[in-house]
């Protein structure tokens, strides 16, 4: 395997490659002060200013981290782990000897530590260290073991003011997790979900506690998650490619109180936590179809490996659309793809296809591969190359010969000519960035 | 869009079409043994001509499923893990799993997101197959420990994420448990309704969107 390759999926360590918008402490500390997000001195604020989160890349999209006493929401879709941003976030924040105060009521206290415990990149003892506000165990039944118990979660004052205690013995040491505010807002219904939230940011700003929030949209109309969106200063974005499975997801920051990168960020939750990588989009296609042509004219930088004409290991490319930094991966067209996909799938974003216009032969065998990304379930958009050539089938003609449905994408493309090239990557990425869930309507 | 049929080796189901392929079906039915039979009949079917299952269960461990299968003549212990990945959401209440299993374990019915997120786990395993069974036991453990309303929307997103995912999935829930505005909800989620019940000894049942008007025995 050649060495360029096995880099390639390596977890991706911060490169110069990143926008990064980095405003130094300082900047942050006078910003904040003047807009009267939160009361402390300037000594105080001088002193230690920002809260590292510890999240690959995030802290350098907002600045280096987030700034003391404000408060942060990470929204997520459905089935995607949100929590383990909180669990990264306590690391860090246990790390540098702040007082993590964490907020749970839909699982035993004991379960968040063990469960973050299981990664083998922190120290599972660590988490022993954080303090939880237990809204879970008395609804078993059983009395709870933690300094700070809730009897009833479902109690806005006793909530507040149980949380409010936790944050007064810990004054401006403390971070404050509130992990699925979501259930609290379907168990409460909005009204006192929003009091109990503004209660606790009051205690938090009064005892200049950083807050993190997560919640999970569990499909809340736009301008309620708007209600609680406006509570907070730094609000990130967790979502997931949607196909049969969630396997792809990313992050972006929705809202910052400074200037902050857009960049949209994959990561994948394995055994060594959270790590963010590069994704790929594989650019692939029978025999002949245009693909080494295709990552030189889209690609800012492309590197081409080939040995008499045809692509013997693999095209190597690079572009940056809308804040999405791509890696682009030309197959061999030969019998070889299959096992390409097999490495690479799991970094892959998307794929895009191209077919041969003007040989109607080769379709036979663009629909096979076809099928085996399907059964991966990327997304996929399907470039009608040499558009350009006398004879080329039409994008009508193409559909119909290949039997391929509506709402597939085909992409009329030239890649010696360089048009429609751009275009049919642009579409790819908007494919993966901009889906969403669309519930069934019955 | 009405789906496909696709046959189950039941007979009542076959000599109608069979079941609708890519749908959430209803099981409702009073506490006993009828709605495990028929969704446990159903699954070993699919699993034995090679098909994909994934077993959600909130109120049995997994290795009593595993059990209980063996006395309705079909042994899934034979096919979990390989084609049948059990989503564990039961044994939270133990404080620990029993024996080591290749389970997915969910914290607790109350943690409805590590819920989603094992199931969607679960479903890359049989995503890839023509039709994958679904069978969640039950639906009534959530509405216990949860709102409704927060029910209700996690059924929905899951509901439509599954029948993306290709999966017939069988939605139980106890008849006797839930006021008639949660039945009547849950009814309107679904894709289709299956009543059971056991009368005389036999398996009745009654689901007049797959055309059973009226109370019949449900033959195996």
């Amino acid at each position: 395997m050649p060495f360029a390759f096995k880099n390639s999926f390596a977890i991706e360590k911060p490169s110069s490659e990143l926008v990064i918008v980095a405003v130094p402490a300082a900047i942050i500390a006078v910003e904040v002060l003047s807009s009267g997000f939160i009361n402390l001195t300037r000594n105080q604020v001088m002193q230690s200013s920002l809260i590292e989160t510890g999240v690959p890349r995030l802290d350098d999209m907002i600045g280096g981290g987030v700034t003391k006493g404000n408060n942060t929401l990470i929204i997520a879709e459905p089935g995607i782990d949100s929590s383990v941003f909180l669990s990264q976030i306590a690391y860090r924040s246990l790390q540098k000897g702040m007082a993590c105060l964490y907020y749970v009521e839909d699982r035993y206290p004991k379960t968040v530590a063990a469960k973050a415990g299981e990664m083998k990149m922190w120290d599972a003892k660590k988490f022993e260290f954080i303090q939880f506000i237990d809204g879970f165990t008395s609804r078993t039944g059983i009395k709870s073991g933690e300094k700070y118990a809730i009897s009833d979660p479902t109690n806005v004052k006793e909530v507040t003011l149980t949380i409010d205690k936790a944050v007064r013995e810990h004054r401006d040491t403390a971070v404050l997790f509130f992990d699925q505010f979501d259930r609290t807002v379907l168990e409460l219904g909005a009204e006192k979900a929003l009091e109990l939230l503004d209660s606790v940011i009051a205690s938090a700003i009064e005892m200049h506690t950083t807050c993190f929030f997560t919640m999970v949209n569990w499909d809340f109309s736009e301008s309620f998650i708007e209600e609680i969106r406006k509570r907070f200063e730094y609000v990130v974005a967790i979502k997931a490619v949607e196909e049969k499975s969630l396997t792809r997801n990313y992050f972006y920051v929705e809202k910052a109180p400074i200037k902050f990168s857009k960049m949209v960020v994959p990561f994948r939750i394995g055994l060594d936590g959270l790590g963010v990588y590069v994704p790929k989009i594989l650019i692939t296609g029978p025999f002949h179809a245009g693909k080494s042509s295709f990552i030189q004219k889209v690609s800012t930088r492309a590197v081409s490996i080939d040995r008499i004409g045809t692509t013997v290991a693999l095209d190597h490319g690079y572009i940056d659309y809308g804040g999405v930094a791509v890696d682009l991966f030309g197959t061999p067209g030969q019998e070889r793809f299959e096992f390409m996909l097999d490495i690479l799938k799991k970094d892959t974003f998307g794929v895009v296809l191209l077919v041969d216009s003007t040989d109607p032969q080769s379709f036979s065998r663009a629909l096979e591969m076809l099928h085996h990304v399907r059964k991966e379930a990327i997304p996929y958009v399907i470039a009608a190359n040499k558009q350009d050539v006398g004879g080329a089938l039409s994008i009508g003609e193409i559909r119909k010969l290949m039997k391929l449905p509506e709402d597939v994408p085909i992409i009329p493309t030239s890649a010696v000519i360089g048009t429609g090239c751009l275009d049919a990557v642009k579409s790819m990425i908007d494919i993966i960035v901009r889906k969403r869930i669309v519930v069934a309507q019955k | 869009m009405r789906s496909e049929n696709m046959l189950t080796g039941i007979k009542t189901f076959d000599a109608l079409g069979g079941l609708p392929e890519k749908s959430n079906i209803l099981l409702i039915g009073p506490p006993g043994p009828e709605k495990m039979m028929l969704s446990i009949k159903l699954l070993s079917n699919n699993l034995n001509i090679g098909g994909k299952g994934v077993y959600i269960t909130t109120d049995q461990l997994p290795q009593e499923i595993e059990q209980k299968s063996k006395k309705f003549a079909a042994d899934l212990s034979q096919f979990t893990a390989k084609n049948l990945w059990f989503v564990d959401c039961y044994s939270w209440t133990l404080g620990k799993q029993l024996e080591e299993r290749k389970d997915i374990v969910v914290p607790g019915p109350t943690a409805l997101n590590d819920l989603s997120l094992g199931i969607a786990q679960s479903m890359q395993n049989a995503a890839d197959s023509q039709s994958p069974s679904v069978i969640f036991q039950s639906v009534s453990t959530l509405l216990l420990y949860n709102n409704p309303e927060m029910v209700f929307r996690f059924v929905q997103i899951l509901g439509s994420r599954l029948k993306f995912s290709n999966a017939t999935t069988l939605l139980h829930l106890e008849s006797s448990m839930h006021d008639e505005k949660v039945v009547t909800t849950m009814k309107h989620l679904a894709d289709e309704v299956i009543e059971l019940k056991s009368e005389d000894g036999k398996t009745m049942i009654l689901s007049p969107m797959l055309g059973i008007r009226n109370w019949i025995e449900l033959i195996f």
